[in-house]
């Protein structure tokens, strides 16, 4: 039996077994074992079969020997032969798969391409009846064709482009018409086809709009804007297309539906791009008669985009080449009516279709060099006429928004003095109104009623943008605008001027990239004059100083001079004893300041640690034995900020350094003799206690792997350290004093102690905690003790469940159930000291770990506790999950959802927030667990949201917003039942005596309100 | 509504409408924009969980029993945002609404704060003198601020004197509180009204 | 009959419960048994009892938007009818058997909010069977009404029209008339108590009165004078009732005639704060020719505003309604209460003044409102001589002598008054309603209790203690 009767046989069942019979034959043609001639004659009768699936599965079995020889195997002439012998059979299957293989083949020529493009017209006129998968295989092919053998096609000229086009007409599948698009544009683009224009464009440009949605599961993932784009390329493709492309689309701009005017005008743009400049000139106008709807009279802002990117494209392109500003170049017949128009929208510059004037000028102005000067020249004169004779600061404003708009595309085409732009010929055209801008922004923004802040706005934007613009302004004229700005921010009576202030910092900041000798020259001295030399009495300007020293100073080269100038500052200040608020002011702008630097990498480190920190502290432990006393350095709060500095820049230190800070965190640098540190001590005055808040920020900034001073072996381990320190919290009276100290025992728990030892911290913990509920007489001070440590031993995931369980039986306990339950929000609470930033050691888990062991023993412990003490039991869940991530949450609604509605009818309103809060994001996060509980939740929400009496703002505010999280989420059908309840419950709310949660009353009401009623029409 | 009647209205710029910020007193301005908050970082002084809760912990409320009443700018606050039925701007931006032509009384003067009835007249002024929309805008308006307000306010709504053709018949249907109530029942109205609205949602004030 | 010195007092006997969750825009008290019908924006009907004041059953499903007015049907025996007119267009007629227990249903007083949206239909809707839909208003029913005999139905829409239905059959109705004369809403339509005589109310500030004139129903008079939109009318009962004593018995005499000639009067409010009385000029009764039936207009009624009640109230005044023992009450947009007196005037005014003085110093807010155009419901000089004028216009002078000592006859008094009568909210409508009291001899029916229907969706049952 034959190979080619084989094959018929088998590849009807099984296709794949009959490749191999194919490719045996293939391989026995390589190894001479058959010819050519043979396997060909093999085919005999089947290839005159009358059946139709028998000629094509021989023709098939052919296409697939052939496909399997080497490409090089086949000589010409049998190239020659085969191909024509699968052009006569041309309709028969297989053959178009089998010339596929052929026109592949390395001697496949001009000749033969011919032959089979030929047959392909010549058998093929009747394309559109056939079946989609032969229409794709007979384009795949001439797909091909058109990219392998195009020189031979387009020899055929006409033929050829009328041939393709007929052959193609009708197609509606868009994987076909995916093809036919970019054969098409080869067509247009590489063919001569002057004769055949509107015959080609028409064959694309009928598809034009594409309103196509590929079905849900598109196997071939063909989207609407891949047909979109091809098309978009057809059209644009040939300028010889302007004469009907434009026409027609213009035509369907007027189309009601946003999706086509947006193809539409993308389609132009694209145009603009690719045809020729004349061409596109002898239409512009037209184009802009008909888009300058879309921007003038905007109804979708985005189709104003895109109506905006089309002009700015014929710009672009009209003006291509030329740096002639002669008024009969394109770029200038295109201009001219737009500027007309917009010089005229610009005597009523308040009216709506004026707004729009700004972005067009600006849009094209970007586009080139000689559009910019067109434009100005046409229209900053006249600008200049109305905005003199304008009546009403209104008026002018807009005119002045206009002018900013032109300085946007005066920069982008000019560039400023960091960034300069691609340099031209033509001279900048605003230089001959330098004087003029200048001026008129200056006076809008200095010579106006203070009260016209927005007016003022936009002029100093105006000024400052001057001031931006490359080779423009002189020096002495940018410093005057810094002076100007400098007042606004210095001088000015602030209020009601929030913006103008800002506005006037963020200029100084800009300008202080580009000038910074200006700002050190001018703003620096002004602002530091404004600065006293001691504490004010009352009043707080230096505040507004201080905050815009510390914007200014982004630029190093600035900020090292400004902390230099400001420790200088506060030494005198400090001399010259006053009221603590200002120097604290002047250590918060220093921490400001450092914060915004890259500390490890600063060549100033050294000495800020020197004067900052050593310096600085030495101050104060002397201050805090009574050596030269200044109140301010007996501050806890001004311990707190300067602590704050010196963990940044301690931090920052290398090992060595941070070594000899870690012997030094309670002696605190002093002299030998001079001061005496606190642990291990007894009776130590208030003043030196308060030394422990600086002791306290030492340790957070140097490294785990420090040891600490008193840790070290001769003078006893960590553990007696600790336990020093638990003396001393308990009997700590002072709150900041005391939570310093408690933030020591949990820093030290968790980040100093060796993992070895953590066993013997908790053992100890255990003992304090049966102590606790041993003695009748409680002391909050221990439950302190105890949670800040158990906080340092559960971040770092030791011990914690026996920590946990110790800690949940407190709940239960008469005397200290309530303190403990309060604690539990401070074990996962962040904090600055116990940090990440510090080289606290937080687990990623200890969250989640607490979350999985309190909340079953919570649920168990509540349902048997008595009603006096299950209040605890919520109070400690509401201080879990309020650091509980959502995702966790989640897992646990179920048990969650009762305890959280429970918690709403508690008297406590911190509880009562944070249960809300939490209850808002689950109902956010998974609107299905809630709704079993509408009911319940509605009333108990709208009852949390009255009544101000017994809930504080924050809560009735945020039982709204939860109120609101509904609607949309849950669906209709649950809400509906609560809707009139909850429309009518919101009317007394709506009466609130504050006007947040009023605010916010109204939004939820309107959000239910605005649920529909199924029947309503 | 294809047909615009008013193509060219005259447009308020967004930041030159009346805000409670912008009325003077700058009372944020004085103290710095919290720029140095980030240098006392919250964390720093978590209230001590061990103390009993303090009576509101959340800064914009400031003390808890000062009263803010419902004043002129709130009403404005509430339905300036209102969308014009034919353009894609607000009633404020337009100046159909303006601050000054609010006004709170009490109902009944006499009785001082007795009686907790207070009136509300809004003066609505059309883009144009026969703007056909201006019983749609009322409306909005009207709408907007029964949803609103607490149900001891009596709202008016009126157009401006002289702004308008056919103000009279317009008042009357506005003051008519069953044609109102049954507009709200129309279904197509009321779309239209809630397109209309929907500016009013997530305002920052 | 209370004597002229002792003023009656309101008191709030009960609110019903439970109330609907959004407005309630009127309270029908049934003619006979102790019912009330309540409409609500939420498309339903509620019946309440006027013994126990709680719900009895709900009638929903029959309409879909606002059911704004009712009327029960009178001179039924062992059932009851009523009719319902809707925003949606449509009047709805409802059936029911009068069972003899009329205690509620066991309610289950809804302890959590949301338990009260399903307690609603809880009550047996099909003791509440829906007869018929009468269908041909083009918007909104804002008034229905039965004639005293209770054959006809009238009804008033938005679309400025009027309609009457007759009953010709078991549910079957057909329109004798569609009467579309106003020139805006028509707000209320009410029958005489005795003739089928229609009175109706509109938007365009008139009342019109409608009759059947030959086979054909017609506008027979226009009464003039209000500002605004009319919001209801009312008539007076058949036989009037003037508290006090009269001065001159001659007076009184000529003033009884003068009534029983003109019949009983119209009472009329409206949003321009004025609450007037109209009554009839009646034609001399010249005995008419056949021939001059036909001619068209010898119906035509002849009507004059006699007098307007003292002003009180300070938002427009949405419903009035009148006793059969004559007194008249009065509510709207403020959300007071007003009850006023029809007493024989003392030309000595003495110690009637003083007492009303008194009296009003201690109504908040008449001081004030009331005084000063008190004076306007004082002398009808004016009035009659602004009708004088009119009638000698027509060329009839026989009225003028007669007419001009009635109005001096009486006036009217603001005999008790409550303010925020449902807290902040308006009420929309009142009403008269009579209950069985025991007394010494018996059970004894006295009209004293007051219904108001509120925007709050409450109904509130006052007592006017004599």
């Amino acid at each position: 039996m034959s190979d080619v009767q084989r094959y018929l046989l088998t590849v009807g069942p099984d296709r794949g077994k009959a490749l191999d019979i194919a490719q045996d034959t293939a391989k026995r043609l390589e190894s001479q074992q058959t010819s050519l001639i043979e396997v060909v004659q093999s085919l005999g009768e089947f290839i005159n079969d009358e059946d139709a699936t028998i000629r094509a599965r021989t023709i098939d079995y052919l296409s697939q020997v052939v496909g399997q020889l080497p490409p090089t195997f086949l000589s010409r002439q049998q190239i020659q032969v085969l191909c024509q012998f699968l052009c006569d059979r041309i309709e028969d299957g297989g053959a178009i798969g089998g010339l596929r293989k052929l026109q592949g083949l390395g001697r496949f020529n001009q000749e033969m391409a011919i032959t089979t493009f030929r047959a392909l017209l010549e058998h093929f006129q009747d394309l559109q009846l056939r079946p989609q998968a032969q229409r794709l295989q007979i384009l795949e092919l001439l797909n091909d064709l058109m990219s392998k053998h195009r020189n031979a096609l387009k020899d055929l000229g006409d033929q050829s482009v009328v041939g393709i086009t007929d052959l193609v007409s009708g197609e509606k599948d868009p994987r076909n018409l995916m093809i036919v698009f970019s054969v098409l544009k080869v067509v247009m683009v590489e063919w001569e086809i002057s004769g055949h224009a509107e015959t080609l464009f028409d064959s694309v440009f009928c598809y034009f709009p594409i309103t196509f949605r590929p079905p849900p599961d598109d196997p071939y993932g063909i989207t609407a804007q891949d047909l979109k784009s091809r098309l978009r390329d057809c059209i644009a493709a040939s300028s010889y297309f302007a004469p009907y492309a434009f026409p027609q689309l213009i035509d369907k701009l007027d189309s009601t539906s946003p999706n086509v005017k947006k193809d539409v005008l993308q389609t132009i743009s694209a145009c603009a791009r690719t045809y020729s400049i004349s061409t596109l000139s002898s239409y512009s106008v037209t184009l802009w008669d008909s888009i300058k709807f879309e921007i003038l009279n905007v109804q979708e802002e985005d189709l104003a985009e895109e109506a905006l990117v089309s002009l700015q494209a014929i710009a672009i392109r009209l003006s291509q080449g030329t740096e002639s500003t002669d008024l009969k170049t394109p770029i200038a017949r295109f201009l001219r009516p737009i500027t007309k128009e917009c010089n005229g929208q610009l005597r009523e510059p308040q009216h709506k279709q004026a707004k729009p004037v700004g972005q067009i000028l600006s849009a094209l102005g970007i586009a080139s060099p000689v559009a910019f000067f067109l434009i100005v020249k046409a229209v900053i004169p006249p600008l200049n006429t109305l905005y003199q004779d304008a009546d009403g600061i209104g008026k002018q404003r807009a005119l002045l928004e206009v002018l900013v708009q032109l300085l946007d595309s005066a920069i982008a085409v000019y560039g400023t003095p960091s960034i300069p732009a691609p340099t031209s010929t033509i001279e900048n055209p605003l230089v001959p109104f330098k004087d003029r801008l200048f001026e008129l922004s200056s006076q809008a923004l200095m010579s106006t009623a203070a009260d016209e802040v927005s007016f003022r706005v936009v002029a100093l934007k105006a000024l400052l943008k001057l001031c931006l613009l490359r080779k423009y302004l002189q020096n002495n004229e940018i410093g005057m605008a810094v002076q100007y700005f400098d007042e606004i921010v210095l001088l000015e009576d602030p209020s009601g001027k929030d913006d103008l202030k800002k506005e006037a910092i963020q200029a100084l900041v800009e300008l202080s990239k580009i000038k910074p000798d200006l700002i050190m020259n001018i703003t620096f001295p002004a602002f530091m004059a404004k600065l006293p030399y001691s504490s004010p009495a009352n009043n707080q300007d230096y505040l507004i100083t201080l905050e815009g020293l510390a914007q200014l100073s982004v630029e190093r080269f600035v900020s090292d001079t400004l902390i230099r100038r400001l420790l200088n500052r506060l030494d005198a200040v400090l001399q010259n004893d006053g009221s603590s608020a200002y120097p604290q002011a002047i250590l918060s702008t220093l921490h400001y300041v450092l914060s915004q630097r890259d500390l490890p990498q600063d060549p100033n480190l050294q000495s800020y640690h020197e004067k900052l920190v050593v310096g600085l502290i030495n101050r104060v432990v002397l201050a805090s034995i009574g050596q030269n006393p200044m109140t301010a350095l007996n501050e806890d709060t001004t311990l707190e900020i300067l602590g704050r500095i010196a963990t940044m820049i301690i931090r920052a230190l290398d090992e060595h350094k941070q070594k000899s800070v870690a012997l030094q965190v309670y002696s605190l640098f002093a002299e030998e003799g001079t001061f005496i540190p606190v642990p291990f001590r007894k009776d130590t005055p208030r003043l030196q206690r308060s030394t422990m808040i600086l002791s306290t920020s030492l340790m957070a900034g140097v490294g785990k792997s420090m040891a600490l001073q008193y840790t070290d072996v001769d003078n006893g381990s960590i553990q007696r350290l600790l336990a020093e320190l638990v003396r001393l919290a308990l009997a700590e009276s002072v709150p900041p004093i005391r939570r310093t100290i408690l933030r020591q025992i949990g820093l030290i728990t968790n980040k100093f102690l060796p993992a070895q030892e953590t066993k013997d911290v908790f053992d100890y913990l255990r003992n304090l905690i049966s102590g606790l509920q041993e003695t009748t007489t409680l002391s909050d001070n221990a439950v302190r003790v105890v949670f800040w440590e158990a906080k340092g031993l559960v971040l770092r995931l030791a011990q914690i469940e026996e920590v946990l369980s110790r800690l949940l039986w407190l709940l239960s306990d008469h005397s200290c159930g309530v303190a403990s339950a309060r604690g539990f929000g401070l074990l996962l609470a962040p904090d600055e000291i116990i940090s990440k930033e510090n080289g606290a050691n937080i687990r990623l888990l200890a969250k989640q770990k607490v979350f999985n062991i309190c909340i079953p023993i919570i649920a168990k412990d509540f349902r048997n506790a008595e009603t006096s003490i299950k209040p605890n039991y919520l109070i400690a869940l509401s201080g879990i999950l309020k650091y509980t991530p959502t995702e966790v949450i989640m897992q646990e609604l179920d048990i969650l959802l009762p305890l959280l509605l429970q918690s709403l009818d508690l008297e406590d309103s911190d509880v009562k927030a944070a249960t809300i809060q939490s209850l808002s994001i689950i109902s956010q996060e998974s609107p299905k667990a809630v709704e079993g509980h509408m009911g319940s939740l509605v009333s108990r929400l709208l009852k949390a949201a009255s009544d101000p009496k017994t809930n504080s703002t924050s809560v009735r505010h945020n039982a709204l917003r939860c109120l609101r999280v509904f609607p949309g989420r849950v669906k209709d059908s649950t809400l509906l039942p609560y809707k009139n309840t909850v429309v009518r419950g919101l009317l007394g709310v709506l009466d609130d005596p504050k006007r947040g949660v009023r605010k916010e009353a109204v939004e939820c009401r309107a959000a239910w309100i605005n649920m529909d009623e199924p029947q309503s029409e | 509504m294809s047909e615009v009647l008013n193509a060219n209205p005259t447009i308020r710029n967004a930041s030159d409408l009346p805000s409670r910020r912008r009325q003077g007193n700058g009372q944020s301005s004085k103290t710095p924009s919290g720029l140095f908050a980030t240098t006392v970082p919250s964390s720093a002084y978590i209230p001590d969980p061990f103390l009993p809760p303090s009576s509101d912990s959340d800064e914009s409320s400031g003390d808890d029993d000062s009263v803010e009443p419902i004043d002129e700018q709130e009403i404005y606050d509430l339905i300036s945002p209102i969308s014009d039925p034919e353009h894609p701007l607000t009633l404020g931006s337009l100046s159909v609404v303006n601050l000054p032509d609010i006004h709170l009384t009490p109902t009944f003067p006499e009785k001082g704060s007795a009686s907790p009835l207070t009136t509300l007249t809004v003066l609505i002024t059309p883009t144009i003198t026969h703007c056909s929309l201006a019983t749609v805008i009322g409306l909005g308006v009207r709408v907007r601020l029964e949803q609103a307000l607490p149900p001891r306010f009596r709202v008016d709504v009126r157009i401006k004197e002289g702004t308008h053709s056919t103000a009279e018949q317009v008042n009357r249907q506005l003051g008519d509180k069953e044609r109102v109530a049954a507009a709200l029942e129309n279904g197509t109205l009321l779309g239209v009204l809630r397109k209309m609205l929907e500016g009013c949602e997530n305002l920052e004030t | 009959m209370p004597s002229s010195s002792s003023l009656p007092k309101l008191s709030l006997l009960s609110t019903l419960t439970p109330s609907s969750p959004s407005r309630a825009w009127l309270t029908a008290p049934h003619p006979t048994l102790p019912l009330l019908a309540t409409c609500s924006s939420d498309k339903s009907v509620r019946i309440y009892s006027l013994t126990s004041f709680t719900l009895l059953s709900t009638i929903t499903g029959g309409h879909k938007r606002s059911v704004r007015t009712c009327a029960w049907k009178p001179n039924l025996k062992g059932e009851s009818v009523l009719a319902t007119g809707s925003f949606d267009a449509s009047v709805g007629i409802w059936r029911r058997y009068d069972t003899d227990d009329l205690n509620p249903k066991p309610v289950i007083a809804p302890v959590d909010f949301d338990a009260r949206d399903e307690n609603i239909d809880e009550y047996d809707e099909d003791e509440w069977r829906f007869a018929i839909v009468l269908d041909g208003h083009e918007s909104e029913v804002k008034s229905v009404a039965w004639s005293t005999a209770g054959n006809l139905l009238a009804t008033c829409s938005r679309d400025k029209s009027v309609w009457i239905w007759e009953e010709v059959g078991d549910d079957d109705y057909e329109t004798i008339a569609v009467l579309q004369e106003h020139e805006g809403d028509v707000k209320c339509v009410a029958w005489h108590p005795e003739e089928e005589l229609l009175a109706s109310a509109s938007y365009d500030d008139d009342i019109r009165l409608w009759r059947e004139d030959i086979d054909d129903w017609g506008c027979v008079g226009v009464l003039r004078g209000h500002d605004s939109t009319v919001w209801c009318v009312q008539w007076e009962a058949l036989t009037p009732n003037i508290y006090g004593e009269a001065e001159k018995l001659d007076v009184k005499e000529k003033w009884m005639k003068r009534r029983e000639a003109s019949g009983p009067r119209l009472l009329s409010c409206s949003d321009d704060l004025s609450i007037r009385v109209w009554r009839r000029n009646p034609k001399e009764k010249v005995p008419q020719s056949r021939l001059s039936i036909i001619r068209s207009g010898s119906s035509e009624e002849d009507w004059i505003e006699e007098t307007r009640l003292p002003v009180v109230h300070s938002r427009p005044i949405y419903s009035v309604a009148w006793s059969k023992s004559g007194r008249i009450v009065s509510t709207g947009g403020d959300g007071s209460i007003v009850v006023y007196e029809e007493r024989w005037r003392h030309s000595g005014t003495g110690t009637e003044t003083t007492m009303l003085g008194a009296r009003r110093d201690t109504i908040d807010g008449v001081e004030n409102n009331g005084e000063p155009k008190a004076d306007e419901a004082e002398p009808m000089e004016d009035v009659t001589g602004v009708n004088e004028a009119a009638e000698d216009a027509n060329g009839r002078v026989a009225t003028s002598s007669e007419s001009g000592s009635g109005p001096h006859a009486t006036n009217w008094v603001v005999v008790a008054q409550i303010e925020g009568a449902h807290g902040v909210f308006e009420v929309n409508n009142v009403a008269w309603a009579s209950r069985k009291v025991p007394t010494g001899e018996g059970i004894l029916e006295q009209e004293d209790l007051i219904v108001t229907t509120g925007d709050d969706g409450v109904v509130k049952v006052w007592r006017l203690e004599i």
